[in-house]
């Protein structure tokens, strides 16, 4: 048997039909395979028009498999923090309730389990899943959302789908997918304390460039990798498509198996060391056929802080936003930093920000709130910042009261909201004013991202806490 | 339906690179539930530029879009391609792609086609130059004619999308022809496999 990697074992176990129709002048590996979808999760802006779409053009009426969707609302959700300065709820919108309240009605309608605010379940899809013990490895997942590829960190193939292929899913459990290749990113060394798995990913896309794994999954491997804890793993994967790549994965280890033992979905019994054996099978074989190989030294890396409007924009904390003229692509830089309201040259740490956001399914789970906090208890957040926290679920943000980290925030002065995406995409009012600049843990700089006109700086929470405190991009390692 | 191949007639020229989804169907717009009517909110922002050129009359008018590499990069939502439809486009050319923009794409009609980077800079110079130029994309053949008299440019699309665009098939429909494959699946699935009316009392996350 040939040597094979991760992802194809995982698709192996999946085709339902091989690469169809024959199509004249099709090249190999060109045509796409019928997948399985084990779990299926649905958001309330994606949705919508996938269900209208059920009992049309000899689609069926109902879903094939509604015990395999999970429906939950968190694009749109309310955080119950006052709006700021200068932003408002987006126009032309219907309003931001309806959605959230049509997701409901199909759920209900169809007999999926939906995760409402107050069920103490609720979250960001890609962070309330797992949670629950709904992601094991060697599924497959998909959902209306690019940053499904957070859920790869299990050992799955989660990816990102159209609402079209959402309606497919509801009504066949399958989607129509091109068998990515795999690029393996490995990860050595130690990082300095005060470097996170943010940093990991940032410094990984800015080598390979925002479409440098464009029709690749991307493996994490390697020592620095497995020493990383679950949530650190899926902030890894959460980034995944800002590289270009359909999906992020990590094989699983006893670290995986250890964090799902006894959660609410895992199997238990026979059933848990039936499925044990076979996770054990699931890694890349020593000689896999990986398309591409990226190394980096962890010891090597600082805090990581992007400058322009893509991700692979970034720069460490210690150094400068670069010249448009000494860039590779000179236009595309002058067009970011006019953009960012930078000249080029700046040092990142003399920047100053407007607001500090804390949250998104790259980096709103304990974890992230535990490092923050750290930070955050030595100090009050700095005269002029808004800085705000948005816990990713219903159960982390339980966790964190329980563990008092709501009140290290409070106490030094960030709003504390209830769970969504809320800044990140900005669709519930939760928006950056015109012009201010802010320090986010979010997956997205694009331009207007966070409301129109709004500048954004990707960070880690340790980086995006140590900023609030300080007023400017501020060194987390000399604060951890 | 009827299938239109050729897609001829002028094209609208946005050579940036990395335009994003969250450009071309700003956040506001997806908070609809409705599938059509997304004209208005393509590129919504840009639009604001009163000398953009989404803004010339004729670009209502043209059927292809030449954008720059890795068009359609970022967010998954297919309101993008909902509103270049709707916009009147019918098709896009670029050096790459987004991965998912693409996939979506082909799942709704939007073709997708390819060129090599040496050809799309002579494209971008020739639609600089003069910016009412007739091209052609025969979806078929996989080339771009482009005006009267030059060569045309080899492109690709993937061959799936040709076969959804050219026999006017959907995804869903294709994949329901296979459901004894899918429930000959079904009977192998393993029995660990969780559904979601399994499951206890919601309990604490697992701190890592």
């Amino acid at each position: 048997m040939s040597a094979s990697t991760l992802l194809d074992r995982i698709w192996d176990a999946h085709i339902v039909a091989g690469a169809t129709p024959v199509v004249d002048g099709a090249e190999a590996g060109e045509l796409p395979d019928l997948l399985y979808v084990d779990m299926h999760l649905i958001h309330e802006s994606t949705s919508a028009q996938a269900f209208a779409a059920l009992g049309r053009e000899g689609a069926p009426p109902a879903p094939r498999r509604a015990e395999l969707v999970l429906a939950t609302a968190d694009h749109t959700v309310a955080t119950g923090i006052p709006l700021i300065a200068g932003a408002s709820v987006p126009a032309a919108s219907g309003g931001t309730t309806a959605q959230a309240a049509l997701l409901e009605r199909n759920a209900a309608a169809h007999g999926i389990a939906f995760r409402g605010r107050g069920s103490g379940r609720q979250g960001i899809v890609h962070v309330m899943a797992p949670e629950s013990g709904l992601v094991l490895p060697g599924m497959t997942l998909a959902c209306g959302d690019s940053h499904t590829s957070t859920l790869g960190a299990f050992g799955a193939f989660a990816t990102g789908i159209g609402t079209t292929a959402v309606g497919q899913v509801l009504a066949t459990q399958t989607m129509w997918m091109v068998r990515p290749k795999v690029l393996a990113a490995e990860f050595s060394g130690t990082p300095p304390p005060g470097v996170e798995a943010k940093d990991m990913v940032l410094a990984l896309i800015g080598r390979i460039g925002g479409a440098g794994a464009q029709g690749h999954a991307i493996e994490f491997r390697g020592p620095a990798v497995r020493r990383l804890p679950m949530d650190a793993r899926m902030t890894l994967c959460n980034m995944a498509p800002e590289a270009g790549a359909r999906a992020g994965m990590v094989a699983p280890d006893d670290v995986t198996f250890a964090y799902l033992q006894g959660l609410e979905f895992a199997p238990t019994g026979a059933l848990w060391d039936e499925a044990l054996r076979y996770w054990q099978s699931l890694r890349s074989d020593p000689d896999a056929p990986f398309a591409r190989r990226v190394g980096i030294d962890v010891a090597q890396l600082a805090p990581m802080v992007t400058w322009g409007t893509t991700p692979a924009m970034s720069a460490p904390i210690d150094g400068h936003v670069p010249l448009a003229a000494a860039s590779a692509a000179p236009e595309e830089t002058a067009d970011a930093l006019a953009y960012m309201g930078l000249q080029g040259g700046e040092r990142i740490a003399d920047l100053a920000v407007d607001v500090v956001f804390i949250g998104s399914c790259a980096n709103a789970r304990l974890s992230d709130l535990r490092s923050a906090a750290a930070i955050a208890r030595k100090g009050k957040v700095a005269a002029g910042v808004r800085a705000i926290v948005v816990p990713g679920s219903e159960r982390v943000a339980a966790a964190a009261e329980r563990e008092g980290l709501r009140r290290v925030f409070e106490a030094a002065g960030f709003a504390w909201g209830a769970p969504g995406c809320s800044m990140c995409v900005a669709m519930n009012g939760d928006q950056v004013a015109a012009g201010e600049r802010c320090a986010a843990t979010s997956n997205r700089n694009f331009r207007g991202r966070q409301g129109p006109g709004a500048r954004t700086h990707l960070v880690s929470p340790a980086t995006a806490a140590a900023t609030a405190l300080v007023g400017r991009f501020a060194d987390a390692r000399t604060m951890a | 339906m009827t299938v239109r191949n050729p897609i001829a007639g002028t094209a609208v020229l946005l050579e940036a690179p990395n335009i994003d989804t969250d450009q071309i169907m700003p956040k506001q717009f997806c908070l609809r539930t409705d599938r059509v009517g997304y004209e208005d909110a393509v590129f919504h922002e840009w639009r604001k530029d009163r000398g953009s050129i989404l803004n010339d009359p004729r670009a209502r008018a043209s059927p292809l879009l030449v954008a720059g590499p890795n068009f359609g990069c970022g967010s998954s939502r297919e309101h993008a391609v909902w509103g270049l439809l709707d916009f009147g486009f019918r098709a896009v050319v670029a050096p790459r792609f987004g991965d998912i923009f693409r996939a979506n794409a082909g799942a709704a009609g939007l073709v997708t086609a390819t060129v090599e980077d040496d050809a799309f800079a002579a494209l971008v110079a020739l639609l600089r130059e003069n910016p009412g130029t007739r091209l052609a994309l025969d979806v078929v053949a996989q080339q771009l004619a482009i005006g009267a008299s030059a060569p045309a440019l080899r492109v690709r699309i993937p061959a799936f999308h040709r076969h959804l665009y050219l026999g006017g098939h959907t995804e869903t429909g294709l994949a329901l022809h296979h459901d004894a494959g899918i429930r000959e699946h079904e009977r192998r699935r393993p029995a660990w496999m969780p559904t979601t009316l399994d499951g206890a009392p919601a309990g604490a996350p697992r701190s890592t």
